[in-house]
This record gives C-alpha cells, sequence and structure tokens, in this order.
C-alpha cells in the first residue's frame, strides 16, 4: 500500500534545480538596469521555500500527519506563490530584453488581466478541492513523483491567484475583490469539510496513527488551513477595497481639479 | 428546583465547590475589574463632552477630521488589553479543560428529557431521577472527578454554578470534563442545572449536589450497589 | 481650519438652493412626494421611498408583536410559578419573540434604511433593480405572516427557540405544523434578505452620481454596502441548513440525526456561521445611523471618517471567524482560536466608539431627539459590548452561557442598537419622510422612561445569571431566590411599555402636525438633506456638487472656502447661468485615464459590459452543473439527482443563451436603458425598469406557495410553480419588447 519512496538522489536534483533557477533569474535581472533588489530577494526566497517543502525532513513530517502534510503545503501556497507574483518574473525578462512583446502576447496578457480574477480562483479552488477530497492525496503520500506534482498544482493554482489579486493593476476592481471574496468560500468550505469529518478522509494516516488520533489530527490540520488562510485573505480583502476606494478617490479630485480650472493636479 | 440550603442569605453568587471553580473566579473578578474601569472611562468621556461642550453660541466649532497619532493610540491600547485578556484565559483553559491521565472517580451522566442519570461504574452504583424526586450527584471531597456524559434524546446542558462550569450534554457525542473537588462537605440541593432548553419540562430539570468525606463515600457507594 | 462665526443671514440654506430647479417647467419633481396613495399602487410600487416606507411600517408592527410578547415573558417570570401561560404556551412565545426581533424587525429595518435611505444619500434615482427590491419586501412580508400563522396551528407556534437546536427541532420532539411553518418563513425572510443585499452591493457599486467616490460616501452607505457582504455570505448558509432540516423532518433524511450517521453537531455550525454575521448585520446598519446623526448634532465632521471605514471592514471580515464561540459549552471547538477571534472583534467596535465621542468633542452640542437617543445607544451598547469581551474568554463563558447572564448581554448589544439607535433613526428622518417634525419635549420623555426602563429590566439579569438562573426556562422555584430580581424586571418591562405612550402620541401628532420641515430641518450633511421632504419622484431635480462627504454642508457653506470643501463655490458659479437657473455640473469630457475602476463616468460601457458580465456568469453556472452532474453520473448515479442536476445546466444554458441573443439584438443601449438619475426626462422610466409592476408580488406569492407546499401539501408547490413560471415568461416578454 504505501512505499516510501524519497532518497538523497531525488533531492540533490532538486538542490541543482533551484541552483539553476536563481542563478538564471540573476542573470536576467542583472540585465535590469532599473533592477531592485527586493524583486531578487523575493524570487531567491520563494525558490528556497519550494526547496524547503521538498525536503526528505518535510516528507517525512508530511507522511506522518495531516497538519504536517498541511504545513508543507501552505509554505508553497502562501509562502512561496506569492513572492513568486512579486519578484515579477516577466516584467523583469521584459525590461532585460531576453525576451520581446508580440501582438499575439499583448493578446494573451490584456485578456489574462480581463479574466485572472475568474479564472484564477477557479483554477485554484478546483486543484484544492480535487487533491483533497480525491484519492489523490493519499496516492501522493506513496508515490513521490505524484507528490511533487501536486505541489506543482499548488503552487500553479495559488501563483495564479496571487498574480491575479497582485498583479494586475487595471483589471476590474470589483472583479478582484470577488475573487478574494471566492477564494475565502471556497477555502473555508474546505475547512469545515475537513473539520467536521467524523472518520480519517486519508488512510495513510488512519493506519498510522490509529483512527481517533487521525480525526484529531484532521480537525488540527483544517484548523491551520482555515486560520492561515483568512489570517492571508482578509487582509487581502481589506487592501482590495481600500485599493478600490483610494484609487477612484485620486480619480475624482484630478477631475475636479481641471474641472475648477486649477492647473496643479497634485492635492 | 429547591434552595441552597447552604447559601449565603439572600440571593447571590453560589459557593466555590472546585479548585477549578475558585480560578474560574478569580478570572472573573480580573475581567470585572478591568470590564468596570473601561466602563466607567467611557462613562465620564461621555458626561464631560455633554457638559463641556453644549451648545453656547452659534459659532461654529473647529471642524477637525482626524487625529492620527490618537487614533493609532485607541486602537493599539484596547488591542493591548485585549492581548492581555486572552493570554490570561488561554492558560486557564488548558487547565479546566484537560483531563488527566488516573482520576480518583469516573462518573457516567446521562440526560434525558427531563432528569438524569449518574452511574458510577467504578462502584456498580446507578442513581436515576424522575418526576417527583431531582437525581443527587454525590461526590467525595479531594478526589479527582471526571465526568463522561452523553444524551439519548435532545441536547441537555450539565450546569453546576457552584462549579463555574458547564458542559453541553449531546446525542451520539460523549462529552467529558474533570473537577478537582474541594475539601469543604455539605449539601446542596438544587445546585445543578439543565442549561440547554430541551422541551416542555427543561425548568424542572435540576438535580442536587451532596459532597461527602471519602469514607462517608465508600459507605454510601456500598449501600446504594446493594439496592 | 479656523473657527468662525455661524452667520445665520449669511448662510445658504438648502431650500432656497433647490426652490427654482423644482418649479422650472418640465420638472417631473413635485411637493407631496411620491408615496402611493391607493391600494393598488402600493400593491405594485417599485419606488424604493415607498418600498422603504413598507418595510419600516412592517418590521414595526413585528416590533410591536415581539414587545407584547416580551411583555408576556416578564409577566409570567414576575412571580414564581405558572400564572399566565403553560409550558407549551411559554416555549412558544420566547421562541417567537426572539424569532420576531431578529428576523422580522431588527434585519428588516436595516433594509428599509437600506431602501430609502441609500439613493437619496449617493445621489441615484431608485435601486439597481427595483422590481427585485419590491420582491424582497413582498417575500419579507408573506414570510412574517407565515411564522406567526404557527399561533393558530393545532401544537401552536414553533417552541424550539429561536435558534432550532436539533434533535429538539426534528420530526419527533417537534412534531407540529407550526414548526415547519418557522422554518419555511425563515427561508423566505432570508432569501428576501440575499436578494436584498444582491440590490444594495450592485447599487452602491453602480449608481453613485459623479463626484461621489467611495470615501465620500456617508458612513451610513458604508456600513449598509459591508453589511449586504455579510449577509451574502451568511443567509445562504442559513437558508441551506433550514433546508436539510427541513428534509429531515419531511423527507426522512437524516442530518442532524445522530441515530443515523448525522449530528446535531452540524446543525450548530452552520446556524451559528450564520447567527454571529448576522448580529453584525443587525448591528452595523444602526452603528450607521448613529454615525449619520452625531456629527449633524456636534456641528462637526465624523472624526476619523477613514477610520471608520477600516473599522467597519475589520468588523466584517472579522465576523465571520468567530461563531462558534457560541458553542464553547459544547467543547467540540477549537478554543483558543476562537476565543482569540471573538477578543479581537472587540478592538474595532471600540474604534468606533472612541470615533464617536472624539466627533463630539470640542463641537456644539444639540440636544435634540436623535443626539439624545444616539447617546443612550453609546451607553448601552458599550455595556452589552463589555460583557461581551467577558463571554469571549472560554473560562468565564463555560458558567456563563445559557444563561441570563446571556441574556442581558444579547439584550444591553441589541437593545443599543436596535431600540435605542431605531428610535434616533426615526426621530432623525421622519422630517424627511414625512415633511413634518415630531416634538422634542415628548421624546426627551419617552428617552428618560426607556433608560430607566431598560436598564431595570436587563441589568438585574446578569446578577440572575450569576446566581444561576438558565436561559429559556417557564418557572423558577419561589426557593431558588430568583423572585426579587425577577419582580424588579418585569416591573422595568412595564415601564419601558409606558415609554411608548410618549412615543405614540409624539407620531400621532407629527402625522397631523403641518407640512413645514423643509429640505433640512436639522443643518445635516448628506445628500438626502438636499432634496425636499418628502422626497419628489426620481429624488433629485438636482445635485450639489459632490466635494467631501458632506455635500449639504458644504452647500450651506458654499460662501466660506474655509470651512466647505474645496471648490465647491467655484462649481457652483460654474452652474449659474445669465438666467439664474442653477443646472448640473457638466459631466466629465472622457475618462481622464485607462482606469476603469470608478463609476463616476462611462455608464454606458457598464450596460454594455454588464450585460456581458450576465452571461458570462449564466454559462459558467451552465458549465459548473455540467461538470458536476458529470461527475455525479460517475460517481453516485442516481436519477432523481441526476436529472435535477441537468435541470440547472439547461437552466444555466437557456438564460446565458437569451442573454447572448438580447445583445445580439440591441447592440447599443436603449435610451431608456441610462442609469443617470434625470428627472427631467419625458420618457419616465428609470433604466429599462417600470416603476410600477405587479410581477414582484405575484412572484412572492408564488415563491411562498413553493415553500409553504413543503408543509402543506405538493398541490401549493404545483400551484406556486405554476405562478412562478408565468410570472418568470411575462417577465422575459416585457424585456425582450
Amino acid at each position: 500500500m504505501m512505499v516510501l519512496a524519497h532518497s538523497g538522489y531525488d533531492h540533490v536534483t532538486f538542490v541543482a534545480i533551484a541552483i539553476v533557477l536563481v542563478a538564471g533569474f540573476g542573470a536576467v535581472w542583472w540585465r535590469d538596469a532599473a533592477r531592485s533588489l527586493v524583486r531578487f530577494g523575493c524570487w531567491t526566497i520563494a525558490v528556497v521555500l519550494v526547496l524547503l517543502a521538498s525536503s526528505p525532513r518535510f516528507e517525512h513530517l508530511a507522511e506522518h500527519s495531516f497538519t504536517g502534510h498541511m504545513v508543507q503545503h501552505l509554505v508553497v501556497i502562501i509562502g512561496a506563490a506569492p513572492l513568486f507574483v512579486l519578484a515579477r518574473p516577466l516584467h523583469t525578462m521584459l525590461a532585460a530584453g531576453v525576451i520581446r512583446t508580440t501582438p499575439f502576447g499583448r493578446r494573451v496578457g490584456a485578456a489574462w488581466h480581463r479574466a485572472a480574477p475568474l479564472i484564477a480562483p477557479v483554477l485554484f479552488l478546483g486543484v484544492l478541492f480535487a487533491t483533497h477530497l480525491t484519492a489523490i492525496y493519499d496516492d501522493a503520500l506513496g508515490n513521490r513523483w505524484l507528490h511533487e506534482a501536486e505541489h506543482a498544482g499548488y503552487l500553479l493554482g495559488s501563483v495564479a491567484v496571487w498574480a491575479a489579486v497582485l498583479a494586475t493593476r487595471k483589471a476590474n476592481a470589483p472583479a478582484r475583490i470577488a475573487a478574494v471574496f471566492g477564494i475565502i468560500a471556497g477555502s473555508a468550505l474546505l475547512a469545515v469539510i475537513l473539520m467536521t469529518a467524523k472518520d480519517p478522509l486519508v488512510p495513510t494516516y488512519a493506519a498510522r496513527l490509529g483512527d481517533a488520533e487521525a480525526v484529531d489530527d484532521q480537525r488540527a490540520a483544517a484548523a491551520l488551513m482555515w486560520v492561515s488562510g483568512m489570517a492571508t485573505t482578509l487582509p487581502l480583502m481589506v487592501a482590495s477595497v481600500w485599493r478600490w476606494a483610494a484609487t477612484e478617490d485620486r480619480i475624482a479630485r484630478r477631475h475636479e481639479a481641471l474641472l475648477d480650472g486649477r492647473l496643479d493636479s497634485g492635492r | 428546583m429547591t434552595a441552597w440550603s447552604n447559601a449565603p442569605a439572600g440571593p447571590g453568587a453560589p459557593p466555590l465547590l472546585t479548585e477549578q471553580a475558585e480560578d474560574i473566579e478569580q478570572i472573573w473578578d480580573a475581567f470585572f475589574y478591568i470590564a468596570l474601569g473601561i466602563g466607567a472611562i467611557v462613562v465620564a468621556l461621555l458626561g464631560w463632552v455633554i457638559l463641556r461642550y453644549r451648545h453656547r453660541d452659534d459659532v461654529l466649532p473647529v471642524q477637525r477630521h482626524a487625529h492620527i497619532p490618537l487614533e493609532i493610540g485607541y486602537t493599539v491600547v484596547p488591542l493591548l488589553v485585549v492581548v492581555g485578556l486572552f493570554a490570561v484565559t488561554f492558560g486557564s483553559v488548558r487547565a479546566i479543560d484537560e483531563l488527566g491521565d488516573d482520576t480518583d472517580l469516573v462518573i457516567e451522566v446521562t440526560g434525558f428529557q427531563w432528569q438524569w442519570q449518574f452511574e458510577y461504574p467504578e462502584s456498580g452504583v446507578t442513581v436515576v431521577g424522575d418526576e417527583t424526586t431531582d437525581a443527587e450527584l454525590v461526590l467525595p471531597a479531594g478526589a479527582s472527578v471526571r465526568f463522561e456524559m452523553t444524551s439519548v434524546d435532545v441536547i441537555h446542558s450539565f450546569w453546576i454554578p457552584a462549579f463555574r462550569f458547564k458542559r453541553d450534554v449531546i446525542p451520539g457525542i460523549v462529552t467529558r470534563f474533570e473537577v478537582d473537588v474541594g475539601d469543604s462537605t455539605g449539601a446542596f440541593p438544587g445546585a445543578g442545572v439543565c442549561a440547554e432548553f430541551c422541551g416542555l419540562d427543561h425548568h424542572k430539570m435540576g438535580f442536587d449536589v451532596r459532597v461527602v468525606t471519602a469514607d462517608e463515600f465508600e459507605a454510601w457507594a456500598a449501600q446504594e450497589a446493594r439496592r | 481650519m479656523s473657527t468662525i462665526g455661524y452667520e445665520r443671514s449669511s448662510l445658504v440654506t438648502v431650500d432656497e438652493m433647490i426652490a427654482p430647479t423644482t418649479d422650472a417647467p418640465g420638472q417631473r419633481a413635485g411637493h407631496g412626494g411620491g408615496l402611493p396613495r391607493t391600494l393598488s399602487e402600493w400593491l405594485t410600487t417599485t419606488d424604493h421611498k415607498a418600498i422603504g416606507v413598507a418595510y419600516a411600517m412592517t418590521s414595526m408592527v413585528f416590533l410591536a408583536i415581539g414587545g407584547l410578547l416580551a411583555g408576556v415573558i416578564r409577566a409570567e417570570l414576575a412571580e414564581p410559578g405558572l400564572q399566565l401561560v403553560n409550558e407549551t404556551t411559554y416555549n412558544s412565545v420566547f421562541t417567537i419573540h426572539g424569532s420576531v426581533m431578529v428576523y422580522l424587525f431588527a434585519v428588516p429595518f436595516g433594509f428599509a434604511l437600506a431602501n430609502y435611505l441609500i439613493p437619496l444619500q449617493i445621489g441615484a434615482a431608485d435601486l439597481a433593480f427595483p422590481r427585485l427590491n419590491a420582491l424582497s419586501y413582498w417575500l419579507y412580508l408573506f414570510g412574517g405572516v407565515i411564522m406567526l400563522l404557527g399561533f393558530v396551528t393545532d401544537g401552536g407556534a414553533a417552541g424550539f427557540g429561536w435558534f432550532a437546536y436539533p434533535p429538539l427541532s426534528g420530526a419527533s420532539e417537534s412534531p407540529g405544523l407550526g414548526a415547519d411553518l418557522w422554518i419555511i418563513s425563515v427561508i423566505l425572510t432570508g432569501t428576501s434578505g440575499t436578494l436584498g443585499a444582491v440590490n444594495v452591493i450592485a447599487t452602491v457599486t453602480m449608481l453613485r452620481a459623479p463626484g461621489m467616490t467611495m470615501f465620500r460616501m456617508p458612513i451610513l452607505t458604508w456600513n449598509l454596502f459591508l453589511t449586504s457582504f455579510m449577509v451574502l455570505l451568511a443567509f445562504p448558509v442559513l437558508t441551506g441548513a433550514l433546508i436539510m432540516l427541513l428534509a429531515d423532518r419531511q423527507f426522512g433524511t437524516t442530518f442532524f440525526d445522530p441515530g443515523a450517521g448525522g449530528t446535531p453537531i452540524l446543525w450548530q455550525h452552520l446556524f451559528w456561521f450564520f447567527g454571529h454575521p448576522e448580529v453584525y448585520i443587525i448591528a452595523l446598519p444602526f452603528f450607521g445611523v448613529v454615525t449619520e446623526i452625531i456629527p449633524v448634532f456636534s456641528r462637526k465632521p465624523i472624526f476619523g471618517y477613514r477610520g471608520l471605514v477600516l473599522a467597519t471592514l475589520a468588523i466584517s471580515a472579522l465576523s465571520t471567524s468567530v461563531w462558534a464561540h457560541h458553542m464553547f459549552t459544547t467543547g467540540q471547538v477549537v478554543l483558543p482560536f476562537f476565543a482569540a477571534t471573538s477578543f479581537l472583534i472587540a478592538v474595532p467596535t471600540g474604534v468606533k466608539v472612541f470615533n464617536w465621542i472624539g466627533t463630539m468633542w470640542g463641537g456644539s452640542l444639540h440636544f435634540e431627539p436623535p443626539l439624545v437617543f444616539a447617546i443612550g445607544f453609546i451607553v448601552t451598547f458599550v455595556a452589552g459590548g463589555l460583557t461581551g469581551v467577558m463571554l469571549a474568554s472560554p473560562t468565564l463563558d463555560f458558567n456563563l452561557s445559557d444563561t441570563y447572564f446571556v441574556v442581558a448581554h444579547l439584550h444591553y448589544v441589541m437593545g443599543g442598537t436596535v431600540v435605542f439607535a431605531f428610535f434616533a433613526a426615526v426621530y432623525f428622518w421622519w422630517p424627511k419622510v414625512t415633511g413634518r417634525m415630531l416634538g422634542r419635549r415628548l421624546a426627551h420623555v419617552q428617552f428618560a422612561l426607556l433608560f430607566i426602563g431598560f436598564n431595570l429590566t436587563f441589568f438585574v439579569m446578569h446578577i440572575l445569571g450569576r446566581d444561576g438562573m438558565a436561559r429559556r426556562v417557564a418557572d423558577y422555584s419561589p426557593t431558588d431566590e430568583f423572585e426579587t430580581l425577577n419582580l424588579i424586571s418585569s416591573l422595568g418591562m412595564l415601564v419601558i411599555t409606558l415609554s411608548m405612550i410618549p412615543f405614540f402620541v409624539n407620531i400621532v401628532r407629527g402625522l397631523r402636525g403641518p407640512r413645514d420641515a423643509g429640505a433640512d430641518p436639522w443643518h445635516a450633511n448628506s445628500l438626502e438633506w438636499a432634496t425636499s421632504s418628502p422626497p419628489p419622484e426620481h429624488n433629485f431635480a438636482w445635485l450639489p456638487p459632490i466635494r467631501s462627504e458632506r455635500p449639504v454642508f458644504d452647500l450651506r457653506w458654499s460662501g466660506h472656502d474655509d470651512v466647505a470643501a474645496p471648490g465647491v463655490a467655484t462649481a457652483l458659479a460654474w452652474r449659474r447661468d445669465e438666467s439664474g437657473t442653477v443646472a448640473d455640473e457638466p459631466s466629465p469630457p472622457g475618462p481622464l485615464d485607462d482606469d476603469r475602476d470608478t463609476a463616476a463616468h462611462g455608464k454606458e460601457k457598464v450596460v454594455e459590459r454588464s450585460i456581458t458580465v450576465e452571461t458570462t456568469l449564466w454559462a459558467g453556472v451552465a458549465v459548473y452543473f455540467a461538470v458536476i452532474g458529470a461527475i455525479y453520473i460517475a460517481v453516485e448515479g442516481d436519477p432523481a439527482g441526476i436529472s435535477l442536476l441537468l435541470l440547472a445546466t439547461g437552466l444555466g444554458g437557456l438564460v446565458a443563451g437569451w442573454l447572448w441573443d438580447f445583445r445580439r439584438r440591441h447592440p447599443e443601449p436603449r435610451p431608456q436603458d441610462r442609469l443617470d438619475a434625470d428627472a427631467s426626462d419625458e420618457t419616465g422610466v428609470v433604466g429599462i425598469y417600470p416603476t410600477a409592476s405587479v410581477r414582484p408580488l405575484a412572484l412572492a406569492a408564488g415563491m411562498s406557495a413553493i415553500a409553504l407546499g413543503v408543509a402543506l401539501g405538493s398541490w401549493m408547490t404545483i400551484a406556486g410553480l405554476a405562478i412562478v413560471a408565468s410570472q418568470v415568461a411575462l417577465l422575459v416578454r416585457d424585456a425582450d419588447r
């Protein structure tokens, strides 16, 4: 049923990939005249976090408890993902001249900016529900590559969400707020399902810990997921609403200054 | 429900029968005085404002919109207060809610509409109340007691104000709590109350509590078991 | 800002400003307001002012009923022994008292405020969806009546407490029809609220007048806006839980039956996930009311506007994460987390109190009835808030939960809001709604009696709870020694009842007094005071320039540049032409930059885009159900479930298809699709929605019949479905003409 399939060899591969990623980004970033140390820092920390999440230590933790597994996932979703977005890889590559804007690329970009608040939450919540409520969760504990694929799915989904919220400045602000709202609702629902389940949902943990403790562990994992989710999304929501209102205010004041015939537009 | 025969004269907070109850009462006192203090400050501010700033003339007051440092101040200070209150609470909740490894006595409580059943599995004693007589909960002084409770119909709640504690009694679930009974003995009729609305005779679902010495407890248990 | 003299002669009055506009020929604005006169006008109105008044009147009737029931409770509990009613009746009395007060008075009065005031405060002609608004009202009325109908059934009205915990609320413990009627009633009123919230959010997002940015909206509108988000989050959960309970009772499901795989704890989680945001849904509009009143009567702006907005945001966000503090005594919830969030939520609430005091500080206080009641609110609410902090601690809550201490706490917070702030709102906006003033002295007498009576009734309950009196008890024993305090409490109730007498006298006199209030009797701040009292049809014949959160204040002080917002005098000068008539501010030359975030311009784009968004959403619904359906067929595959899912997919696709076709046939917005509030337009309609329609009433009746049929017989459900289907068909036909 369960084959512990991790070895030092796998981890060396990951470390190598991580070094390549950081060095690659660094090289591109260096070519950007207006380079910001913050972006490089974000990227590096994000890569390190992903590396940490796939380290054998964490894998061991994940195989032994639901809560530990949750910590592993949260490191990716709440730790690494926003940092990847904040590092602005696309902008950096554009500024460095590594990639160029093409008409097709511009159209894709515009479509993404318009549709992101709808697509990203659906993607993220889809991955979340699919992995937690089907056999994938349990199978991933036995199969290392499936586990990494699961993490890749989380990374992709959460990067999409963070990008939709943080990096689409021109998108419809109400849509962005609705997206955060949707994430809150969806992840809270999952947390409630996990918290109120009377039986353990993941057979691996049930076998390891015994039914009673597995249910307690499950509840603790749900609480952790829920708390970190709320601690992240609620301030995001407040900040989104605030930003929307502040932008609107700024525009109105500029318009009024023009109307009043005043030449200075900064108030 | 019957009177507190050992209660202080006249209405008043019930006596404290367990060690946990004494700790809880101290925390109550702390909260009470802090709340009183904050309430007094707010009322004083309001009183000052009402007296000092009633309108005397038609001069338009200074149109102050905000004062950021002050606003931050009266956000941070209450935040610190509640963090402190939470810290106080957190420690005590663990102490009240935790279950020890070796309790002296286990009592199985079953709530039903509209009385209680107390089983002492180690002694083979069962006490049941009915329409005319409330059940009586006999506890040995100075012992640690664990209550394991469930209901056979609707949700009830096992409340002993003298414990400063209640726990719901829910069908399909076993709820548990532990107390360390204090040293004072006595009979406390009507000391137990059902605190979750459970239908028609909810208000008659009380029970009595009696704290006896360890020897008296043994004697009582032996006598009850023979019945 | 310097202190300047408040010279009456140099100040502009609002009446002077708007008089030329209301007398101009071709204006639809008229004195006397637009309230319906005949019964059929009332039944078909979609005007937000009429519906707001209807909500207010209906909720006040329910307040009276709830108060009557409270009177029965206190009369019964004044002395030991069952004097008035038997246990069954008592249990129904306190259940319906709580339900009526919470579901049928407190929340609907909030909607009354939202209905009447939001369009007026943001400069719109009506809510975004007037017919949906009317539907919400009728659903509320029918739902409320259905709850009370329980009293005439055989088993009496529902008697399981307003939170209806199973198994007590299950089929075996509460077999009567009254219980089913209660559940159905709350489902209907919950639906009403959800639809109303949609309306409010759409209105505030889309229909604000030019210049009315979010940070210039009155705090009342902000609070109602954020309340609507909480409603969207909380009410559907309750509705779902109620449907589960109804299914357990009627269709043999076992969601909450521990003997068959369910658990009563699930109900508690679902109910309180709704229940806690519910109390903030009740409280926030009243916080908004007080935030409108205090600045006016202190002659100062609200202290810390943005801080208040932030605090309200924090309360709304946090309120969704505190619910399990109602379940501490079950031992089944994560105590530290919920204790922490419950403590935290006290902080923004406290910030608000300090902001209110800060507004009054340094002001010039006029103790008119609205301010007096607002101060009563602050005192009562703070008391309730402090006991709330005590209850946030599980250590203390273990002892105090489900006792009269909680009854005291909840009545202090509810009393602060739904009693004192309620009267403050009535006194403040009565002149605007009716054009008449209410008496000052009678109001002060009422306040004194109410304040004394309220504290007598509820303060002693703190002590009773500490002494060991549990909640929801029909009786207590003479030897419990609760008698004295209960007697005091009941006498307090008498005083509260007495305090209603000056209020009624005041109202009756107020309805017959001279209609001389004028547009701005209180020298107030927000936009509703810039139109006549009562407001004309479509609300505004003319909008003042909106440059701050106090447009009417700025209007009165427009000649004083250091007090009014900058640019107001210039903007007014812009508008006057040689003839002396005052026109509206010129609309902006075009979008200033690419940012379409603001709703202040580009209304045509808004209409186009909204149809695209709608079509996409419905298509998404169809896709969602199709995907779920596919998974369901693969996993479970029962025919009933599959049919339902296919039906949902089909309906979603149908609506999406119709909308897409509609858009294709109407590529340009029609003249009547404008969203502007322009009372000079001769077409007589605002947007694409008619001002009078019988569809909402009929739809509400149909929906109520569908729900009632679950308890009364499937013939009723079928009739309801037929009514709903016919009305929807007629709606589609009307829209497509």
